[in-house]
């Protein structure tokens, strides 16, 4: 019935199955440090240069450098239109000191606002009778302390933004002790610095390279850090979810272990191929890490309910049988994310490019991952090897 | 063959059938929404400072739409992302300055300005921030609203200088006070029957000196012509003039004369005018000169005393106290966003302008289109390679079809089809046949036990396919709920596409079992 014969895998000294696995855990988990992040994770811009002739990658690098961009990366390729040059410059962090400055600033703000609202309820209260004259002299106390502040952050923020903007800026600092008036002068400041910078990198690019047209996106600070929390609020609750789900179907320890691990070290190689094939952590890109968890647990499940929950034959042959069928499965899907990773390469859109890789790589990591490695433990499992090992050093189950 | 194949007239395939026509229909009469990576545009992210709850965002979302359009951009549309990203986005192709005009709008906040007899009496800024609140009064039979504010030390000596000895004058609140315009309205616009016409001129005419604007009356003397109108806003002298959009014709032939229109609704260009009794008569509302209100100014305001607690209050209108209730809390919510100079309730981030040619996008969806085809061959190819029976691979096909065609008829029509939906299809393409592949095992070459056997094997597979979409949905659920809008469309059809999986196989592999063991 079923034409292509795939060995049965479990027929011999299966044990050794493990090697491989292991192996690319091990070497996948002294990897992870490297995958690189994405501009939506770390921010930064990504811009895209339309050019009229071929450009050279460390040419673009070094004039970035020589108007202090260090950290850049260039990327080219060509489309219908021409050659195309894409460049990652990561946040500049005198912009995250900006930001923060001016959230500080914020800050201040309220609190000015709430010790105005306190001095007028006081000096109302003043005028029908009451003696409030040193609450009065402590709010207002209180508000020269913070109108203090708010000017140090405005030298600060306009000292860090000129910096920035490599040269004077035209908007002035507040000409009035008004702190409504300091946040917008500092928020002004912070515009006009960005968009000199923005409009700094372009000629600086236009300098060495013809460009017909460009286009850039941008994370800001802000943006990439309400990412990242939302990328590990999203992580941690499928993961608590996940693993309760899982131990309410198999209500026993190894089997729900076996599971459990064979998706961690499925993600984990995952991950190892992303630092290999320099494929950024996006957004997108961890959408298909979740996918992963989830596609990796179905055929871990369907493998130990073919083999723990049933009786038929040896365990072996289930466990052969289980593989048979989810070698199938997941061969259907490696191939529709090749497609799009194909697709991804031909059109440079990075969301298929990203999605299709780190699919394709967690896919065949998850061939592995089950077959070899979570299969070998739930086979121990059922052939009494956990006892034999847990008699030698000496435990009783 | 047919015994194989008998199960295509049982009720539950039929079911299956019905849900494809109905997606169908649903394309047919909701249309396809195809994002701007594939339509082509331009796209202007805005991130809040903080999350927002979904009434405030629907608030941000109004007044960015209103800031966009009081500038005559109506190509624009502004939707919310999630709860903390707003997205404007101009399908038509735009030039840079076009782009860099809108980003300007949408960073501009409005003047807020009360003026009391042609005196400015106090200014937005200086209004103590977030001394904003509502003081409703919904005790008595009588509902009341009233919105309570502080102001700055400086601004209650101005206020107390401007509004000294004009008690029950009309407060006049402005936001973005219109300058030195000509207002180009009707004398139909202010018909009053208590009052005379001559009156009601006269008060608008006030009110619009303030802002040095200068009316003219375009039906007056039995009616101008277009050229007329504009020759009479260049002998008011004014470069300027405020008029109905419905007025196309003035428009354009302001135009041609170099003088700058500022095109308004119909509405706003009528007058709400109130008469105060013994001869007074006061415009209470005028959105065309940025008048908004104009409630009347306390006697005990007016005593030269300074302070620095204000409210603007009064009774609600409505027949009952529901309505009375509902009057009061949007009469505060238009008062407060007055007084706010029409900012936004938190502070926002303008990120970069991301423009997709149209000739690009088409470019895309072709090549999608493409791939998600040879995706799906190749699946079937190595389906029938694998199973080489028609017994298995027409129940296989038939529930991977329908499943691909509702779910893409249904992200279409109700979503939106962008990149990462598309990502979501092809890995739905891959998983479409996954159910199927352990059901067909769990069924080959052990049916010769009979019927019972076979709806044992059945639900055997049933149990495996069940679990595993329980876990996806689990895995996926946080994501789905993350508000992460670049990638919602992935998840969405990654989940979507397994629950409609799982229910198309045992709906039709039942249906097979049937069918197969019927005798």
């Amino acid at each position: 019935m079923i034409p292509v014969k795939l060995p049965n895998i479990y027929a011999g000294n299966y044990s050794l199955l493990v090697i491989l696995p292991l192996v690319l855990v091990f070497i996948s988990l002294l990897l992870i440090p490297q995958v690189p992040y994405g501009i939506d994770l770390r921010g930064g811009m990504l811009i895209t240069l339309q050019l009229n002739a071929q450009v050279d990658s460390a040419q673009i690098q070094s004039a970035l450098a020589s108007i202090g961009v260090e950290e850049s990366e260039v990327g080219t390729y060509t489309n219908p239109s021409g050659n195309v040059a894409e460049i990652t410059i990561s946040t500049d962090p005198r912009m995250n000191t900006i930001d923060d400055l001016l959230t500080t600033l914020d800050g201040i703000k309220t609190k000015y606002d709430s010790a105005e609202s306190t001095l007028a309820r006081l000096r109302a209260e003043e005028k029908q009778g009451s003696d409030r004259t040193s609450q009065i002299n402590e709010q207002q106390r209180i508000e020269t302390d913070l109108m203090a502040q708010a000017i140090t952050v405005e030298s600060d923020v306009f000292s860090t933004a000129t910096s920035f903007a490599g040269g004077a800026l035209s908007v002035q600092k507040s000409p009035v002790d008004d702190i409504g008036k300091i946040q917008k002068a500092c928020s002004d400041a912070f515009t006009e610095a960005k968009d000199d910078y923005k409009e700094g990198i372009i000629n600086t690019l236009s300098s060495v390279a013809s460009i017909q047209s460009y286009s850039l996106e941008e994370v800001s600070p802000t943006l990439s850090k309400l990412f990242i929390s939302k990328v590990f609020g999203v992580a941690m609750l499928s993961a608590i979810l996940a693993v309760v789900g899982i131990f309410l179907i198999f209500r026993t320890l190894v089997p729900s272990l076996a599971v459990i691990c064979g998706a961690v070290s499925d993600v984990v190689m995952a991950l190892g191929a992303m630092a290999i094939f320099k494929i950024p952590l996006t957004l997108a890109s961890f959408a298909t890490l979740m996918m992963l968890v989830a596609l990796s647990l179905d055929t871990d499940m369907m493998l130990t309910i073919k083999t723990v929950k049933r009786k038929e034959g040896t365990p072996r042959e289930r466990a052969y049988d289980a593989f048979k069928t989810g070698f199938a499965m997941t061969s259907t899907v490696i191939v529709a994310f090749l497609v799009l990773l194909a697709l991804g390469m031909i059109t440079h859109i990075a969301t298929y490019y990203q999605i299709g890789a780190v699919a394709t790589a967690g896919l065949f990591g998850d061939l592995i991952a089950t077959w070899m490695f979570n299969a070998v433990l739930v086979l121990w499992h059922l052939e009494g090897k956990y006892g034999k090992i847990l008699g030698m050093v000496g435990i009783r189950r | 063959m047919t015994k194989f194949l008998g199960w295509i007239g049982d009720k539950r395939v039929l079911f299956v059938a019905a849900l494809i026509v109905a997606s169908l229909l649903l394309v047919y009469f909701n249309g396809t929404h195809f994002g701007l990576e594939f339509t082509g545009g331009t796209r202007i992210p805005i991130t809040l400072d903080k999350p927002v709850t979904k009434a405030t965002m629907d608030d941000i979302v109004n007044t960015i739409k209103i800031r966009v359009t009081k500038f005559g951009l109506t190509q624009v549309v502004v939707r919310s992302v999630g709860d903390q990203q707003v997205y404007v986005e101009l399908s038509q192709s735009t030039s840079p300055e076009y782009i860099s005009q809108i980003q300007s709008i949408l960073k501009s906040e409005g003047k807020f300005e009360s003026i009391i007899d042609g005196q400015v009496a106090l200014t937005g800024d200086q209004i103590v921030s977030g001394s904003i609140r509502d003081m409703a009064d919904t005790s008595g039979s009588m509902v009341r609203w009233g919105v309570a504010f502080i102001i700055s030390q400086d601004g209650a000596k101005q206020f107390a200088n401007a509004a000294y000895g004009k008690g029950n004058y009309p407060v006049n609140l402005f936001l973005d006070r219109t300058e030195d315009s000509a207002l180009l309205i009707k004398e139909s616009y202010i018909s009053n029957a208590s009052l005379s016409i001559s009156e009601v001129k006269s008060a608008l005419e006030k009110v619009a000196g303030y802002g040095k604007n200068s009316v003219i009356y375009m039906d007056a003397n039995g009616g101008m012509t277009a050229q007329q109108a504009v020759d009479a806003v260049v002998a008011a002298n004014k470069t300027k003039a405020t008029v109905s959009e419905n007025e196309t014709e003035i428009i354009s032939l302001l135009k041609a004369n170099n003088i700058t229109v500022d095109a308004k609704t119909e509405s706003d260009m009528h007058p709400d005018i109130v008469n105060l009794g013994l001869g007074g008569v006061s415009v209470n509302e005028w959105p065309a000169i940025g008048l908004l209100s104009a409630p009347n100014l306390s006697p005990n305001l007016a005593t030269g005393q300074s302070v620095q607690q204000f409210s603007i209050e009064g009774p609600a209108k409505g027949a009952s106290y529901q309505d009375q209730v509902i009057f009061a809390q949007a009469e505060m919510k238009r008062i407060r966003s007055i007084l706010s100079g029409g900012a936004l309730p938190v502070g926002i981030e303008l990120g970069s302008a991301i423009t997709i040619p149209p000739s690009l996008g088409k470019e895309f969806l072709k090549y999608s289109a493409i791939g998600m085809v040879i995706a799906a061959f190749v699946v079937f190819l190595i389906i029938a390679f694998r199973y080489r029976s028609i017994r298995h691979l027409a129940p296989l096909t038939f529930v991977a079809a329908s499943q691909m065609i509702i779910l893409v008829c249904f992200m279409s029509a109700v979503g939106t089809l962008d990149l990462s939906t598309i990502a979501g299809l092809f890995g739905t393409l891959g998983t479409s046949v996954d159910y199927q592949i352990v059901m067909a095992d769990e069924l080959i070459g052990k049916a010769a036990g009979g019927k019972d056997e076979a709806k044992r094997r059945l639900e055997k597979a049933g149990y495996i396919i069940t679990r595993d979409v329980g876990i996806l949905t689990l895995v996926m659920l946080p994501l789905l709920f993350s508000n992460i809008v670049e990638i919602i469309g992935f998840v969405t059809a990654t989940l979507l596409g397994s629950v409609l999986g799982i229910t198309i196989t045992l709906l039709t592999y039942n249906a097979v079992i049937d069918h197969e063991h019927k005798d």
